[in-house]
């Protein structure tokens, strides 16, 4: 039995050795047979998706698929996943090569290895952040926002692609110029590049669009993500966000007469916006520093709740907002019992704040009840995991655990769930309430004995 | 056998009756003191758990600070944020005791991991604090007169607008606390006069310690005590009782006062604390005067008194005197000048003057404050005056004192709202007492002992136990029906219930708005909340550099401090008249000139109330008269402000208004680009709701300032101000230059006639443009 | 000129010889005024008390110049004058410069500051950058009246030195306490501060007792306030003696219902004021 857990850990070991650290070669038998990129370019986040057909024009099969980042872009990458054309996710993982140590490689480790002459077709969706960069980076309240992004016009890739088509969505037609690698059409507000044929490996080709986007560029810079678990019946979530609009910046004065004049929906400021929350939230609250948001409102829909969440003032390019939502969900949804004394909660590391999200840094803290074991944890994404600490909550004397983790850089596609799993005894929920009725009993202890006894020094007179 | 059964028997009946009583009190205190925490609550209820206010918010900073820097980086700390550039000392120029309660009931709490944020500490301190001072009061009023007035005055006192008007969940103020501290120090006097032990005199000098650490009217309890062993000396009441409390409690209070760092050596250097300390040497002479009596004859006594009284007093008034003029002793302050001398403030500190709770008191203010009470606490007074004994020596004095100071000041109703509860409370219950008794007439009194020994000894003295009562219980048929009877109580309790529902609508119609959240109500009865201010303070405190420096009249330093975290000018402590008069002549002068004030302070922003839209009343256009007289107070040649009148003397903003106003800052600021927003189709543009009028000077533009923020309302606008290379300065007539520019001689000869550029730049297509041309 | 006196009074010649006549190398100060007892002008009177005050601080002090002379024209002695100046009203102080006409400010604005010394003495400093520092003559009759009540109270307890038993006398005492309070409860001390008309006549005749706004009140309603809660704290009083009452049942019960009533009564009348000064106030007791 645990010769074959051993075994089976040093297996694992050699694999996962095998998976980062063996330098993967590019196979120049596998060709791009058809790729279909579209860039969406719509908010402040690039959203790149690709259906790739590939083709192994060798005999041997391949297990291997790379995928490399265009230059300059491997700092945005957000978020990255490939799945197989019946939309299963495929393993990749971050690796190096021979020769091109100056790019940064992904490498998709196939389902089955393509045997010689066979396709398959892979769909790739990646995330830039911070991509799409306002140009000129100061306008003034009445101007319109416009930015500007740089890609290529071939899909950037190891391998050689027979043929591949680009379209790029923009959210306005009002474009001021872009790069015209025949052939190209525009129509409406997307732009299609291609078809380009035989596109030599590692081709690229500067594609620049400058564009009006008056998406809201809203960044958070930092998101500190409370949760915390009461085995009475309810957890508790917190999150202190601090929130800037990082388009392009306001320059000179703003003014509440203009801006009260101008009702077009189509602005540059950011009044309002979503933050989704579990349908089970109760007990909402959303405050800063000066306290209650007035002018936010929750809006309980079918089968969620909506914050409309209006900072105290429109944010404009540069503008800071900071403020600190909180929320209970009842326990029974996210935390099972495992049999025995094994608890798991299973509950979203990052959650919704609002559409096209952008995370500079997270850390989320997860406070488990009072004398827990054996805490395991188990998270969907590569996530640092920093010490833990310890808090006291209300009539506390033992402490509690804190889980820590952290990660920088993320967005929509990062909500997903985590699980911990940890074992505690239910006896010790009712370490407080105990605590507390043995000092209420010693308290009219002391009160009876003070009032029964008489302490004075000498006899009052009064009572002769 | 029999007698001794009787007796344990009687003390059995006793003992439970006086558990079914005590049980009863504390019933009735715990009541009062939930009906008190919960009457105080409307504001959180209504809008939610926050500071109200402005002074508050220093209070809360500071006690944030406490709480994060420790006790003696508190007393330590220099506050660079304000009066920029002086800054202050905060730790010597505050009464800590609120922080320190505060900061230790938060600490307590943690010790315990209850973990509140001290801002729910702050807001809830007052409410908590006024079920202490019911009790106190209860505790005072039982020494005074009897239990049953002393529950009458702790429910009075637990709702009586007057001091709610000060202990509103959120209004977290030195008085919250400091109402409970004088009441229990009155309380602990009144005991220690009574028993003339040590220890109730050092408790009492205790409380005082702490309502010195909590208030500046300490000084009213510093005067008052001596008062009351002065008239009780006049009175021939000296006792040995006397003389060991008032010189213990003086010795400790004196010493223990000094050790609060803002009062320092106040206590034997000012006027206003002199009273006590002649009282201290009055009260060895007559000690000393009592002794010697006992040892002399009559006449040689008689000659004692007369050519010592005379020589003593003498020398003590010469040195008071001679003290003063050297120095040593400090007159009176303005603010308690203002008190004796009515006028005085009006006249001489506009400061003061322009604070609108440093106004006398209307009759219906105090009707308002303190409803069935106003009218009857004199029948109490009435009754402390008949039955006089020491300890209501002291109450028929704190009550003529508070009333004179009630009347002159509306702020001082909070001394008198204790007071005016005692005595209602004796009213009420000497009243009801014979009412409401007659299932217990019937019942014979086991006090008939002690009637008979009280007519002797009693001279004014030992009427507390309401013994006039006593003998009148066997009269059966005594005169008045019990019809009548049952009316008079019913018209009683009538009018104590009309004073219950009075004063919840008081406090939740007049009492408890956080007057920095404003709501509004439609025709339809929705509310709409204007959070103006805390919108602006947040841009504040979200957009600017963290050291930028705002300006704004003085009434909104503490909250920018509190709500924005950014440095100010001047704010509502008003210690540097001169530094606000440079604010308010700042605010009063044309832009020009408001720069070169602005530029040498270092202003980075400017923040205005404009109530213009809304038609908010207390903004600063409404303010701004006071502005130009704190500004001429200092600045006579500069700011005048007859020029900001009509020529009828008129305060006007329309286009009848005097050109000074219209061109000044505040106008400018408040009114920038006003003029082109039309609020409905009814007014024309620019039609200020405030004042009911369309503005005169409608078309301008700021040179040195730019729009930087807006609330939504428009109430609040913040100007930032330029930097110098921001700007087209104006131009200055040669003559009035300090540099005169060459004059400019034309290069141009006939010959040259067509301009040319020098170092022209030869352009090259598709080469970019070197920067060094050949 | 006249060095003897500080102000000089002027009829219709004079004035215009001293300060119409124009330029001059001195400033004048002309109060315009009517102190004839028929003219019955109480504010000239007290304006002219004041401007005599800041005439002869100039006079004695140190910054005496002949820069600066104080005038007062009578409209009984050069009512002349007052045509010339087109002036219907008094008392009014007008500023005369060395040279050109007087301005709009060289006419004091009375209406607004008032006719104080000081406020006299900050407008010339304002027009003719001449700093008066006004020393008023100690005013003896606020000290001559405390040392005669003193006086007279030393004297009485003197004269009764061998029965001050009336010292003891604690209905007295109690009366006066009560006094003293109701003075205060009814606001006079507002009354004193901000000196409110005794009662306010409406353009077409009807008086009005009370004060509409609850931030203002009238003398006389104050004296109404007085004696409501004067009677209210009667009829508690009485009320307390009747049920202690050891005397006969009849005069009892008439305590009785006497105080009752004027309990109920009067403050139901208090509480009805009360209700015209607030808006929206809810609660009532017998009266509207």
């Amino acid at each position: 039995m645990t010769i074959f857990k051993m075994l089976k850990f040093l297996l694992f070991l050699f694999f996962s050795q095998l998976v980062s650290a063996a330098i993967v070669q590019i196979d120049q038998k596998l060709v791009n047979k058809n790729v279909e990129r579209s860039i969406d370019l719509t908010s402040h986040l690039v959203k790149v998706t690709a259906a790739i057909t590939l083709e192994n024009t060798g005999t041997s099969p391949i297990s291997n698929y790379l995928i490399v980042l265009e230059p300059g872009t491997s700092g945005n990458l957000s978020f990255i996943s490939v799945k197989d054309a019946l939309k299963e996710e495929l393993v990749v993982k971050p690796t190096e090569v021979a020769g091109h140590t100056d790019k940064v490689f992904y490498n998709v480790i196939l389902k089955q290895p393509l045997g010689g002459s066979r396709t398959v077709v892979l769909n790739l969706e990646y995330v830039l952040t911070e991509a799409i960069v306002p140009y000129p980076n100061e306008i003034t309240q009445k101007e319109k926002q416009f930015v500007r992004y740089f890609g290529s016009h071939y899909f950037y890739t190891p391998y050689s692609t027979t043929k591949q088509t680009t379209t790029v969505t923009l959210n306005s037609r009002n474009i001021e110029n872009y790069t015209k690698l025949k052939p190209v059409s525009q129509s409406d507000s997307s732009i299609i590049y291609g078809p380009y044929t035989d596109v030599a490996p590692f081709s690229f080709d500067v594609l620049s669009i400058h564009y009006e986007n008056n998406a809201p560029f809203l960044t958070v810079t930092h998101l500190h993500r409370l949760i915390e678990i009461s085995h009475w019946g309810n957890i508790a979530v917190e999150e202190n966000i601090e929130i800037v609009h990082s388009g392009a910046k306001l320059k000179g004065p703003f003014s509440r007469y203009d801006y009260q004049r101008d009702t077009s929906s189509n602005h540059h400021s950011v009044k309002s916006y979503r933050t989704i929350l579990p349908a089970a939230a109760y007990n909402i609250y959303y405050r800063d520093s000066n306290g209650n948001i007035s002018t936010s409102t929750v809006r309980t829909r079918k089968d969620w709740i909506e914050l409309e969440l209006r900072p105290r003032f429109p944010l404009f390019g540069g503008w800071r907002s900071s403020y600190m939502l909180g929320y209970n969900v009842p326990s029974y949804q996210y935390l099972y019992k495992k049999g025995g004394n094994e608890y798991v909660l299973s509950m979203r590391l990052l959650d919704h704040i609002y559409d096209d999200m952008h995370v500079e840094e997270l850390e989320t803290n997860v406070v488990l009840p009072v004398g827990v074991k054996n805490v395991k944890l188990n998270a969907p994404y590569e996530v640092e995991r920093l010490g833990d600490g310890k808090t006291f909550k209300y009539l506390d004397s033992l402490g509690r655990v804190v889980l820590r983790l952290k990660k920088s850089n993320l967005v929509e596609q990062h909500i997903q769930d985590l699980e911990i799993s940890y074992e505690w005894d239910t006896l010790t929920l009712l370490h407080e309430p105990v605590l507390l009725a043995v000092a209420l009993y010693v308290l009219f202890i002391i009160v009876i004995i003070y009032v029964r006894l008489d302490f004075s020094i000498n006899k009052s007179e009064k009572k002769e | 056998m029999s007698q001794t059964y009787t007796k344990k028997s009687s003390i059995s009946k006793l003992n439970s009756k006086a558990g079914i009583s005590s049980l009863l009190i504390f019933v009735i205190l715990l009541l009062a003191w939930i009906a008190g925490f919960s009457s105080r609550l409307f504001a959180v209820i209504r809008f939610e758990s926050i500071i109200h206010e402005f002074d508050p918010w220093f209070n809360y900073r500071a006690t944030a600070y406490m709480v994060k820097h420790g006790f003696y980086n508190f007393l330590n700390w220099f506050d660079e944020r304000a009066w920029y550039p002086l800054g202050r000392i905060v730790g010597g120029t505050v009464y800590p005791g609120l922080m320190i309660t505060s900061g230790s009931i938060h600490y307590l709490l943690h010790l315990l991991h209850i973990n509140v944020h001290i801002r729910d500490i702050c807001v809830f301190l007052a409410p908590v604090f006024s079920g202490l001072t019911s009790i106190s009061t209860y505790y005072l009023t039982k020494e005074l007169w009897s239990k049953g007035a002393g529950l009458f005055a702790a429910c009075f006192i637990a709702i009586v607008p007057g001091y709610i008007s000060r202990s509103v969940a959120g209004s977290y103020d030195n008085e919250g606390i400091a109402i409970f501290a004088l009441q229990f120090t009155y309380f602990l006097w009144i005991k220690s006069v009574k028993t003339g032990s040590v220890f109730w005199a050092v408790a009492s000098a205790l409380s005082y310690f702490y309502m010195v650490s909590a208030w500046g009217g300490y000084v009213f309890i510093i005067n008052l005590i001596p008062l009351h062993v002065f008239v009780l000396l006049l009175m021939g009441r000296f006792s040995n009782r006397l003389f060991t409390s008032y010189t213990t409690f003086y010795i400790l209070g004196l010493i223990m006062s000094m050790q609060i760092p803002f009062v320092g050596f106040q206590p034997i250097r000012t006027s206003e604390h002199m009273a006590a300390s002649g009282v201290f040497a009055l009260m060895f002479a007559v000690a000393t005067l009592k002794y010697l009596q006992s040892m002399m004859s009559k006449s040689e006594f008689k000659s004692l008194v007369i050519y010592g009284g005379l020589i003593a007093a003498g020398i003590v008034f010469g040195t008071v005197v001679l003290l003063t003029y050297a120095g040593f002793i400090a007159p009176w302050s303005g603010r308690f000048y203002s008190l004796w001398d009515t006028g005085y403030a009006k006249i001489h500190i506009p400061i003061i003057a322009s604070v609108s709770e440093h106004q006398p008191t209307t009759w219906f203010a105090f009707f308002f404050d303190l409803h069935v009470l106003v009218a009857t606490f004199p029948a109490g007074l009435w009754y402390c005056i008949k039955n006089i004994n020491d300890e209501r020596v002291f109450v028929v004095l704190y009550a003529l004192s508070a009333v004179y100071f009630a009347g002159v000041m509306v702020r001082l109703m909070l001394t008198l709202t204790p007071v005016v509860c005692i005595l209602s409370g004796i009213a009420f219950s000497g009243l009801l007492e014979l009412f409401l008794r007659d299932d217990e007439i019937a019942k014979p009194e086991e006090s008939g002992d002690e009637e008979h020994t009280t007519p002797k000894n009693r001279k004014y003295d030992k009427v507390g136990r309401v013994p006039k009562m006593k003998h009148e219980l066997n009269k059966e048929p005594d005169g008045i029906g019990p019809n009548i009877r049952t009316i008079i109580s019913v018209v009683i309790l009538l009018l104590l219930m009309l004073f219950a529902v009075h004063c919840t609508w008081v406090t939740s119609n007049a009492y408890s708005s956080p007057s920095i959240v404003l709501a509004s109500y439609s025709g339809d009865g929705t509310r709409q909340i204007l959070d103006d201010f805390r919108e602006a303070y947040f841009w504040l405190s979200q957009n600017t550099a963290d050291e930028a420096r705002v300006m704004s009249w003085w009434d909104y330093g503490y909250q920018i401090a509190g709500m924005a975290n950014r440095t100010t000018l001047v704010d509502n402590n008003t210690w540097n008249n001169s530094h606000i008069a440079l604010v308010g002549k700042a605010m009063s002068s044309n832009e020009s000139a408001a720069y070169t004030i602005m530029t040498a302070l270092d202003v980075d922003y400017v923040l205005v109330i404009f109530g213009g839209v809304i038609g908010y009343s207390g903004d600063d256009i409404n303010k701004f008269l006071w502005m130009v007289r704190i500004a001429e107070g200092e600045h006579p040649k500069d700011i005048k402000e007859s020029n900001y009148f009509t020529e009828q003397g008129e305060f006007r903003i329309d286009g009848e208004g005097s050109p000074t106003l219209l061109n000044c800052l505040m106008y400018k600021l408040s009114y920038y680009r006003f003029g082109e927003l039309k609020l409905d189709y009814r007014t024309p543009a620019g039609y200020d709701r405030t004042r009911n009028a369309v503005i005169g000077n409608k078309d301008f533009q700021l040179t040195y300032l730019e729009e930087a923020y807006t609330t939504e309302h428009w109430l609040v606008r913040i100007y930032r101000v330029k930097k110098p290379d921001e700007f087209n300065r104006p131009r200055i007539p040669v003559a009035n230059r300090l540099v005169k520019s060459p004059n400019f001689v034309s290069k141009k000869s006939t010959k040259r006639k067509r301009g040319t550029l020098k170092n022209k730049p030869v352009i090259v297509k598709g080469k970019r443009l070197s920067s060094k041309q050949s | 000129m006249y060095r003897h006196k500080a102000v000089l009074r002027f009829n219709g010649n004079k004035f215009r010889d001293y300060v119409k006549g124009t330029p001059r190398n001195y400033s004048m100060i002309v109060m315009f005024t009517a102190l004839a007892p028929q003219r019955q002008c109480m504010i000239c009177r007290h304006a002219s008390d004041e401007y005599h005050i800041v005439s002869s601080s100039f006079r004695h002090s140190q910054g005496y110049s002949k820069k600066l002379y104080f005038a007062m024209v009578d409209f009984d002695e050069g009512s002349d004058v007052f045509q010339m100046m087109k002036l219907s009203t008094a008392p009014i102080f007008m500023h005369f410069p060395p040279k050109g006409k007087p301005q709009r400010a060289d006419t004091m604005d009375i209406s607004r500051v008032g006719v104080a010394a000081e406020e006299i003495a900050k407008w010339i400093a304002d027009r003719t950058d001449i700093q008066i520092h006004v020393i008023r003559p100690p005013n003896y009759l606020g000290t001559v009246a405390a040392i005669i009540l003193f006086g007279l109270v030393a004297g009485f307890l003197y004269l009764r030195r061998n029965n001050l038993d009336f010292l003891y006398n604690k209905t007295m005492w109690g009366m006066t306490s009560l006094f003293f309070c109701f003075t205060m409860i009814s606001g006079q001390m507002w009354n004193h501060i901000r000196g409110p008309p005794f009662l306010h006549q409406g353009p077409n005749g009807q008086i009005a007792y009370i004060h509409g706004s609850s931030q203002g009140q009238f003398v006389v309603e104050t004296y109404i306030i007085m004696i409501l809660n004067a009677a209210v704290v009667i009829g508690m009083i009485l009320l307390t003696e009747a049920a202690r009452g050891k005397r006969d049942p009849n005069k009892t019960k008439i305590m009785a219902v006497t105080g009752l009533i004027l309990v109920s009564v009067f403050f139901s009348l208090l509480l009805s004021i009360f209700r015209t000064k607030t808006q929206g106030y809810p609660y009532r007791l017998l009266f509207n």
